[in-house]
């Protein structure tokens, strides 16, 4: 999964669950698009639908500082590889 | 209540089973439109019946200005939103000048409220379980939602409150509304309802054994219940002095409204109908008016075996003999029962019968029940002047409402 299909699957997700069109990059999604704690919540169900996996208690916690596109880009970039290389005791 | 003011009505927005809007409405009152067809809003095969007065083809993205989220509205927020922009642009007050917020408020009469939504989440719940399943579906559950997204898209500061007195909760909203601005407490008021169909109310009603199965027939011998629908009404209340200054277009008048209670029964009405003649009593005190004053009475009429015959009683012990000799009919058997938001509706069915000069007819009533012995309009619209009309809005929980609405004649008036 490259970043390009990360951030298409993204702005799917705001355009077709929170009707915010083509978010920018780098700005404070609630100030700009009024994006809430609801949103949020409900973001991190469909990043689980995406990923075809549950988010760990610790992986909902580092969520909580998102607050641009970029960052969630980036979050989902960094679930994706911690899913592709699953942890040591797994093994 | 010191009523040194007149409180006209100047702008309409509806969204229901016959009319997309309100010169749709007027057109197929005066025609005599049924909208009480199959409900493809969801799977009715598990229950009795299967019609109803459905808003079809419903698109909010259509009715709704582009500026406003309908994020996370329900459908009974996005019809009312989408009634108060016609409302407000028919009263020439939209774009809402920033003057008009501090003072302005909303009176909504609801029921079902986001119960739609909230079924669909529990569908979702069941089929992929609860991680799976957007719980932003419920935040517009609650009754109020509706009252509360039209203030805050609007950026109303002055009251607002929704009322929930089932089928009487439009009509109640109107009068109240009418009240605030009597008191001083709102200048301008937005006031009406909303009633969206689900699934549960449909079932509701199913259980009572009160809904036809086929098209209600109001005050027919063969009636056999109502028909449930779905609309949203809303009206813009102002005083006279102020629709003056402004040049608005004025629909007529809130003469006066009533409000009582049976105390009886959690469903049917006090057979002596005791609730309804006061109701009525109380409205035509309220105005300051006669019962040789009514020229037209638009019946709550909602074709339950003992619905009608408890409102006819109730007409003629008001009205005496000049009971049989005024027009009285049910826009229900055309719209439907639209519960919370039918006395609005019924509301603006009687502006419309006033500035259009005619009286809507009740269809599906080919045979009167001889104990319904009235005249019920059953042959088709009738052209009329009328000026005072009376409109009946009687809910389960005997919660009684009655608003009497006058012509205008003057600067303004609107002729249909």
């Amino acid at each position: 999964m490259t970043r390009q299909d990360i951030e298409r699957e993204v702005r799917d997700i705001f355009l077709r669950a929170f009707e915010i069109e083509n978010p920018e990059m780098d700005v404070n999604l609630r100030e700009a698009y009024g994006f809430d704690s609801i949103d949020a919540i409900e973001l991190l169900l469909e990043i689980e639908k995406f990923l075809g996996s549950e988010l760990t208690q610790e992986e909902k916690k580092q969520a909580m500082d998102i607050r641009t596109m970029k960052q969630i880009i980036d979050y989902i970039e960094m679930l994706a590889a911690k899913r592709k290389t699953p942890p040591e005791k797994n093994k | 209540m010191k009523k040194n003011k007149r409180i006209v009505i100047t702008g309409l927005g509806t969204k229901n089973a016959i009319g997309g809007d309100v010169a749709q409405f007027a057109a197929a009152l005066r025609q005599g439109v049924c909208g009480i067809s199959e409900i493809d809003l969801f799977d009715t095969s598990e229950f009795r019946t299967h019609k109803g007065g459905q808003i079809k083809n419903f698109d909010p993205r259509r009715s709704i200005p582009g500026e406003f989220s309908i994020k996370r509205m329900s459908r009974a927020d996005q019809l009312s939103f989408a009634a108060t922009v016609e409302a407000l642009t028919d009263a020439d007050l939209y774009p809402l000048p920033e003057s008009y917020k501090e003072n302005m408020g909303v009176a909504i009469g609801g029921g079902s409220g986001g119960l739609f939504e909230a079924e669909n989440f529990y569908v979702e719940l069941l089929k992929k379980g609860l991680d799976r399943s957007r719980f932003s579906r419920l935040s517009t559950i609650y009754c109020a939602s509706s009252a509360d997204r039209i203030a805050s898209n609007l950026e109303l500061l002055g009251p607002k409150t929704t009322f929930m007195t089932a089928c009487s909760a439009g009509a109640t909203a109107l009068g109240y509304a009418r009240d605030l601005i009597l008191n001083g407490q709102a200048s301008i008021m937005l006031a009406g309802g909303v009633e969206p169909m689900c699934r549960i109310t449909y079932a509701a009603f199913n259980a009572l054994k009160s809904v036809d199965d086929d098209v209600c027939r109001p005050f027919d011998k063969t009636r056999a219940g109502l028909s449930l629908g779905e609309a949203a009404a809303i009206l813009v209340l102002e005083p006279l002095e102020g629709a003056l200054a402004r040049g608005a277009k004025i629909y007529g008048e809130i003469l006066g409204y009533g409000v009582t209670c049976d105390s009886f029964h959690m469903t049917a009405p006090d057979e002596k109908a005791s609730g309804a003649v006061r109701s009525m009593q109380a409205a035509l005190k309220d105005s300051g008016l006669a019962a040789s004053d009514i020229d037209y009475i638009n019946a709550h009429g909602t074709a339950t075996p003992v619905n009608d015959v408890t409102e006819t009683k109730a007409i003629r012990d008001v009205f005496g003999k000049r009971a049989y000799s005024i027009p009285v009919s049910s826009t229900k058997s055309m719209h439907a029962h639209t519960l919370g938001a039918a006395g609005a509706l019924e509301g603006i069915v009687s502006l419309l019968a006033l500035t259009h000069g005619f009286i809507p007819p009740t269809i599906h009533c080919v045979t009167p029940d001889p104990d319904c012995d009235l005249d019920y309009v059953i042959e088709g619209s009738r052209k009329a002047d009328l000026r005072v009309v009376l409109s009946n809005s009687f809910a389960f929980g005997g919660n009684n409402t009655t608003v009497i609405f006058g012509k205008y004649e003057g600067q303004g008036a609107v002729h249909g």
